[in-house]
């Protein structure tokens, strides 16, 4: 349970909040590109680039963006779950 | 509070301690927040505190409402 | 490189086509659109339920259906609305919308979000065909409190599977959207820059989390009191009935910040556009809201006022619900604010938010009055309670809802609405809306309860000027229907941002947004 609620915990850290990008006009657009593609590793970045080399560490990035999802999705059911299970077996909770 | 939070690069600290984030949500109990508080919330607040402080001031609230629900009836 | 990186993009495009491009699609405005067209569906089925009750109701005596029968509508008008109009229409709008706002290439668990979608019209057919089964469909009205709910045929064992499947769709759409917002944001779009109605929708995506299974398990130990001999609520056999009623209330109390959270957050959007201003108190906005989804779990036997609760208990209950209005009263406050001094104009959107603010404030203090415990020790059960709570639900989720339709769909067609159809159906429903509901606080405070197909002399005025209002309101929605048909089909061509005063990201794309946006994530400053 500690792992994927520390996980969470963290992704949700790390997607709040992000600073605002600094820089030259001109640069801000490239600045925050690849800013993007380390933090997040947008499905669309390496197919951009595709053929510079960036592809299979696209894909990696992708797959961890994914895993970030499905673990705070599965934090997510296992609460609800958790919450029917108590409902039902402890339902003298509410009694009188 | 923030020190360290103009580095672009790197996320903005979370250390807001415990009464920061506690009157962070008690405010919210009364829903009103000033701008440049909740925008220094917004840097320093960790979302999970924030939960459980939540959680925390639920219970605060019910037990003040249940100690001035015995004074009265006393 | 824009042409190119489209080509490579949509190289794949041509997909199924016909109907098992709607079975099988997985993007986000695809599945909106058939969320939203289920729930309309559903609207104009509980709306017939409605009126059936209204033209029973019309005279005094039993005209129009059995009583049997009544009670059966009453009971499934109630279920409809609110698990298969009101809630997936709003899950239609974060569909659409919270991708949109947030800089978002689609929702995080796409084909999560087909079969949400897709569980709801097996468990439409099974609430809806429990009409046909020997004792027709559930008769213990939406809140199926036992003893009543343990006792009847098996259109209620249908109604109790229908819960559970929209129950599961509803969790699953709500993991999907809080996952969506805490991890798909564009760069740039921080939190505290996130448009208030997917602020909203975070929180109500985690009330529904915490509240739909505290549901499942009542529907399920009901069902286990009836087929398999436990006994949760049989009185017979040890259970405790009030309890069933504890165990739905703490559920149903945060359902009901689940129907008007999103339709704040609509409101929210629409105000500031239209009244050419930044939302007042932004920050406190966040703050109420995410208050009032705590409070909401400290407050729910104020529903149950008349069980016998200790006299601490009621003081509790009623005290505690009390200071939930304030942060409530705070958002009125600041949609006002937002409002004063603005360059305001009333285009169908803000009349809709304008008459939302109007009317759901007056379901609001109505709700005030029931949390005095001695006053809903007198209206509980009475005409007076309906009232209050369709001055809410109509007046507040449906309306904003609408206030929404008329906002996006321009972002949806790529037309605009037709302005005069749509005011025509702004006033046509706040003018029967109110002749509809309000006598029914009269007729509450007179003592008429609810849930009855017959009744005394004396209500009999009132309940024809409410029938007839509820005839006209009724009709009116069609307006909609005509409305929605004319703005898909045509008309003045939509900008990118069609409203002047407009703001968001989802007012960057395109009207009508193409059919995948943000694949490269905007920049937010």
């Amino acid at each position: 349970m500690d792992g994927p609620v520390a996980g969470a915990a963290s992704h949700l850290r790390r997607g709040a909040d992000r600073p605002l990008r600094p820089g030259p006009r001109r640069r801000k657009h490239r600045a925050a590109r690849v800013a993007r593609t380390e933090r997040h590793g947008w499905a669309v970045a390496p197919r951009v680039r595709s053929g510079n080399g960036n592809e299979e560490q696209g894909v990696a990035r992708i797959d961890e963006r994914r895993a970030a999802n499905r673990r705070t999705g599965l934090m997510l059911a296992v609460v609800a779950f958790a919450f029917f299970v108590v409902v039902i077996l402890k339902y003298k909770v509410f009694g009188r | 509070m923030n020190a360290g939070g103009d580095g672009p690069s790197h996320d903005a600290p979370r250390r807001a301690g415990f009464w920061p984030t506690m009157r962070a949500v008690l405010w919210s109990f009364f829903g009103v927040r000033k701008r440049q508080a909740y925008l220094d919330d917004a840097g320093s607040l960790n979302p999970l505190a924030v939960v459980a402080a939540g959680v925390l001031a639920g219970a605060l609230f019910v037990i003040v409402i249940a100690v001035a629900v015995q004074v009265v009836l006393a | 490189m824009a042409a190119v990186t489209h080509e490579q993009l949509h190289g794949h495009h041509p997909g199924p086509t016909g109907l098992m491009r709607w079975i099988t699609t997985t993007n986000h405005k695809d599945i909106g659109t058939m969320y939203m067209i289920f729930s309309f569906i559903m609207f104009l089925s509980g709306g017939v339920m409605a009126l059936t009750i209204r033209a029973e109701l019309f005279q005094p005596g039993l005209q129009v259906v059995q009583p049997e029968f009544f009670n059966q509508l009453t009971t499934m008008h109630g279920l409809v609305m609110v698990f298969g109009a009101i809630m997936p229409a709003f899950v239609g709008f974060a569909n659409w919308m919270i991708p949109l706002m947030i800089g978002a290439s689609d929702m995080a668990f796409a084909r999560m979000n087909n079969w949400s979608f897709w569980l709801l019209p097996p468990a439409a057919v099974l609430l809806l065909g429990s009409f046909f089964v020997p004792g027709g469909a559930s008769a213990a009205g939406w809140t199926l409190y036992a003893p009543l709910s343990v006792q009847m045929g098996m259109g209620m064992d249908l109604a109790i599977f229908a819960i559970h499947i929209m129950g599961i769709s509803s969790i699953m759409g709500a993991i999907n959207i809080v996952v969506t917002v805490l991890n798909m944001r564009a760069p740039g779009m921080t939190l505290m820059k996130m448009p208030l109605f997917c602020w909203t929708w975070l929180i109500t995506a985690y009330l529904l989390i915490a509240v739909m299974p505290v549901l499942a398990g009542a529907v399920t130990m009901i069902l286990t009191d009836r087929h398999f001999g436990t006994s949760f609520f049989n009185a017979a056999g040890g259970g405790d009935p009030v309890m069933y009623q504890h165990i739905f209330w703490f559920f149903g109390h945060p359902e009901v910040y689940i129907m008007i959270l999103p339709a704040f957050g609509i409101v929210s959007q629409i105000i500031p556009a239209f009244a050419r201003k930044p939302l007042f108190g932004y920050a406190s906005m966040v703050y109420a809201t995410a208050s009032i989804a705590i409070l909401s779990f400290a407050v729910w036997a104020h529903h149950m006022f008349a069980t016998g609760m200790p006299a601490a208990g009621q003081l509790f209950f009623m005290y505690a619900t009390m200071l939930i209005a304030v942060p409530t009263g705070v958002k009125v406050f600041n949609w006002v604010a937002t409002m004063w001094r603005g360059a305001m104009t009333f285009e169908t959107p803000m009349l809709w938010a304008t008459g939302f603010i109007f009317v759901f404030t007056m379901g609001g203090f109505t709700g005030l009055i029931c949390a005095i415990a001695p006053i809903d020790i007198q209206v509980q059960d009475t005409y007076y309670v309906v009232a209050h709570f369709h001055y809410v639900l109509v007046a507040g989720s449906l309306f904003a809802l609408f206030a929404g339709a008329y906002y996006w769909l321009p972002k949806w067609t790529g037309h605009m609405p037709s302005e005069g159809l749509g005011k025509l159906h702004f006033w046509c429903s706040i003018v029967f809306f109110n002749i509809t509901f309000f006598p029914m606080h009269f007729l509450g405070l007179a003592g008429m309860p609810r849930r009855i197909p017959d009744y005394a002399l004396q209500f009999a005025d009132f309940n024809a000027m409410a029938s007839i209002g509820a005839f006209g309101f009724g009709l009116s929605q069609l307006i909609f229907l005509v409305v929605v048909v004319k703005c898909v089909r045509g008309g003045e061509r939509a900008a990118a941002r069609a409203w002047e005063g407009a703001e968001g990201l989802e007012w960057t794309v395109p009207s009508p947004a193409p059919h995948h946006t943000f694949e490269e994530a905007p920049i937010v400053r």
